[in-house]
């Protein structure tokens, strides 16, 4: 059987031996259960936060002020001996509030429960105020506005320079770097367990004697990257088909245009595989080196990749632009990550993406070839875990 | 004259500070059953890895008369292994267990698909086909991972201590299997502490203590060079004076056993006539039986006697 077959039946069994299209149904079911929950409570929410508030309102005239039409507050002007009275009313929840103007300055609201109406009618008497004491000083509001308006400075881009991100593109930039992360905890989670698992069931053997051990990384890296990018595909249908579900309810979430570029579409899918593969040869190979999953201390290193690509996401978001950031898209320990962050959120040269992929690259065959000599030791030894000294002797053996 | 399929020459493996096989040479030949015998720590395991290329040797070569892949190395399909350290994947279907092992081994998905369900059948879990193997008694899972070394119908299977574990009936079935195998036109070595069984399959045995070779033959040879003794049991009819029978230079001991009869054991060659006529003087000889030494005996001699040898020599 050539090498590459019996790679690709690795792979094939490894994939399937974890990827459960059940639970992928699953999670796709339980987005849209969320995504109902949430944009359907909303829009109910919504809808009751649309009911008529009634306010009766005590010495209207110290500070006259009108409401729109669309409004859902309706002030109704009492006499001030029925102040007493609609306290009362207030009480009995017959009314939703009594508002008494005390002076152009000052007003005090009465009501049965904390309102979420509160902030309009502050929005309001501010308004009337501002338009009562512009009155005083004999301006009209067109001259108050034109005086207090921003000074319109316009920033010109240069052609070949890089745009400021907007807030969409950073959530973008840190919802597809957190679903780089998922799917790292994919391909921990399942070479930690697959590979102590195969050693504590003694299979290691066996196999060993059919196959090399680096063909056996090879396909287990490939399976579960595979799987891996299985589940992230996952996650980004549960997203669309979450968005999708915001804007059946009238409240489309912003995607921002940029991103569904097919070319960014590829370049994130191709840095999402090679994080993948580089991250879980290295999850492979000291998973090798573990026999008690519960008791060995190198548990807590293989989340070494996951702490390292979250820094990454940090520093991108924060300025994509930045010398750190730009220095972060070339090291291939933070390539996927970081370099995901600056696609999303700016121009980057073709280059430099071309020259990412290709250290990216290369730091996988080396890894893998590394992995492979410590997979192929660790594998099959039981007893002493080897120290972090043996593991780079044997790392040396290249 | 057997033609060779497997030529180990002075082979020696050291860990750290343990010698487990020291220059150890030996052929297997083609259609026969060898068996590799001894104690535990012997070295048997450690010499099935090198056979296997799981562990290589220090020194010494390993020389298969197989066809070699493009590595250089025999095709995996030409070789069985069930290790001594044995498991598989116990959350897995087991017929989608066995065509994975056999698809590793060199088969079409198509004939490991055929072969699984033919030896399910063979053992008796056909209707279990796609059942996990956590959901098989321990028998079975032993009968599962035997069918798993040998799917592929190899031309040189090494199988480490299979029937450990076993009970006596599956003991049996496991001797036809090994059997129906090598009718099959598989070279089996099989390394075993079952003394009885191997004597029932082997063609020719290893005895290894301390890594190294004691004995090496067929059974028949083994127990030739071995017999420094020969037992004869002699029914009386009445009581013997065992003090007059040992004065015969021919006897090394005399012991009555439970059953009332003498156990007399002899010098290799030496003659019954003076001894039998002897004891016919003082009671009445029913019957006489020859004792036929085992391999379990020899085994124990053999290894108690070069342990011995070996503590000396460190101790000189």
């Amino acid at each position: 059987m050539s090498r590459s077959r019996t790679v690709f039946e690795i792979a094939l069994w490894e994939f399937r031996r974890w990827f459960k299209l059940k639970d992928q149904i699953l999670a796709l079911a339980v987005t849209c259960g969320i995504g109902l929950l949430v944009w359907g409570g909303k829009a109910w929410l919504d809808r009751s936060d649309r009911e008529p508030v009634a306010i009766a309102i005590v010495h209207a005239d110290l500070l006259p002020f009108t409401v729109p039409a669309d409004s859902r507050l309706v002030f109704r002007s009492v006499p001030p001996d029925s102040e007493q009275v609609m306290r009362e009313a207030v009480g009995q929840q017959v009314i939703d509030g009594l508002l008494v103007i005390k002076s152009v300055d000052q007003a005090e609201l009465t009501v049965f429960r904390p309102p979420s109406w509160s902030e309009e009618v502050e929005r309001r008497l501010t308004q009337a105020r501002t338009e009562t004491k512009v009155r005083a000083l004999n301006l009209t509001p067109d001259n108050v506005a034109d005086t207090f308006r921003p000074f319109d400075l316009r920033v010109a881009y240069d052609a070949k320079g890089s745009r400021p991100a907007g807030v969409a593109e950073k959530i973008a930039a840190g919802i597809i770097i957190g679903l780089m992360i998922i799917g790292l905890f994919v391909g921990f989670a399942y070479q930690f367990v697959t590979i102590t698992g195969e050693k504590q069931l003694r299979v290691t053997e066996q196999i060993i004697s059919a196959v090399s051990p680096q063909e056996w990384i090879d396909g287990k890296i490939l399976g579960l990257s595979a799987l891996a990018m299985a589940s992230t595909v996952t996650y980004v249908v549960s997203s669309l088909l979450f968005i999708g579900i915001s804007g059946a309810f009238g409240d489309m979430l912003e995607i921002p245009a940029g991103i569904t570029d097919p070319l960014l579409v590829a370049e994130l899918a191709l840095f999402g595989l090679g994080g993948y593969l580089m991250w879980n040869t290295f999850f492979a190979g000291l998973a090798a080196t573990i026999n008690d999953p519960n008791t060995s201390a190198k548990g807590s290193l293989m989340l070494l990749p996951i702490v390292v690509t979250v820094i990454a996401a940090i520093a991108v978001v924060k300025d994509a632009g930045s010398t750190v950031s730009l220095a972060l898209s070339f090291f291939p320990a933070t390539a996927p990550a970081a370099m995901a962050g600056r696609l999303v959120l700016g121009d980057v040269p073709s280059w430099h993406v071309l020259a990412s992929l290709l250290l990216l690259a290369g730091a996988i065959w080396l890894m893998r070839t590394a992995a492979g000599k410590v997979f192929q030791l660790g594998i099959l030894m039981y007893g002493k875990e080897p120290s972090m000294k043996e593991l780079w002797r044997w790392m040396r053996r290249l | 004259m057997l033609s060779k399929i497997l030529e180990v020459d002075g082979i020696t493996k050291d860990f750290q500070s343990v010698r487990a096989v020291d220059r150890l040479s030996f052929q297997v030949h083609e259609g026969e059953i060898f068996a590799l015998l001894g104690p535990n720590g012997a070295g048997k395991t450690t010499a099935a890895r090198m056979l296997l290329g799981i562990v290589k040797p220090d020194s010494g070569s390993i020389r298969y008369a197989l066809a070699e892949g493009a590595n250089g190395r025999v095709r995996a399909g030409d070789l069985g292994y069930l290790p001594e350290d044995r498991g598989l994947y116990k959350d897995m279907p087991i017929q989608r267990t066995l065509v994975y092992m056999g698809i590793l081994r060199g088969m079409t998905r198509q004939a490991a698909t055929a072969a699984a369900g033919t030896w399910l059948e063979k053992i008796g879990l056909h209707d279990r086909a796609s059942d996990k193997l956590e959901t098989l008694s321990k028998g079975n899972q032993q009968k599962v991972q035997f069918v798993s070394s040998i799917l592929h119908a190899p031309a040189f299977a090494v199988l480490d201590e299979p029937f450990s574990g076993l009970d006596p009936i599956n003991q049996d079935f496991f001797v036809e299997v090994i059997r129906s195998l090598r009718d099959g036109g598989t070279t089996v070595l099989l390394s075993a502490h079952q003394m009885d069984l191997v004597e029932r399959l082997a063609d020719r045995v290893l005895l290894m203590n301390h890594g190294r070779e004691v004995l090496q033959g067929t059974i028949t040879s083994i127990k030739e060079k071995a017999r420094s003794t020969h037992t004869v049991l002699v029914t009386v009819d009445g009581p013997a004076d065992l003090d007059a029978i040992r004065v015969f230079p021919a006897v090394v001991e005399a012991e009555r056993m439970t059953d009332g009869r003498l156990a007399l054991h002899l010098k290799k060659g030496e003659r019954l006539n003076e001894l039998l006529a002897a004891v016919a003087s003082k009671v009445t000889i029913t019957a006489v039986h020859s004792q036929p030494v085992t391999l379990h005996e020899i085994y124990v001699q053999t290894v108690r006697a070069d342990s011995a040898r070996q503590h000396q020599e460190g101790r000189s």
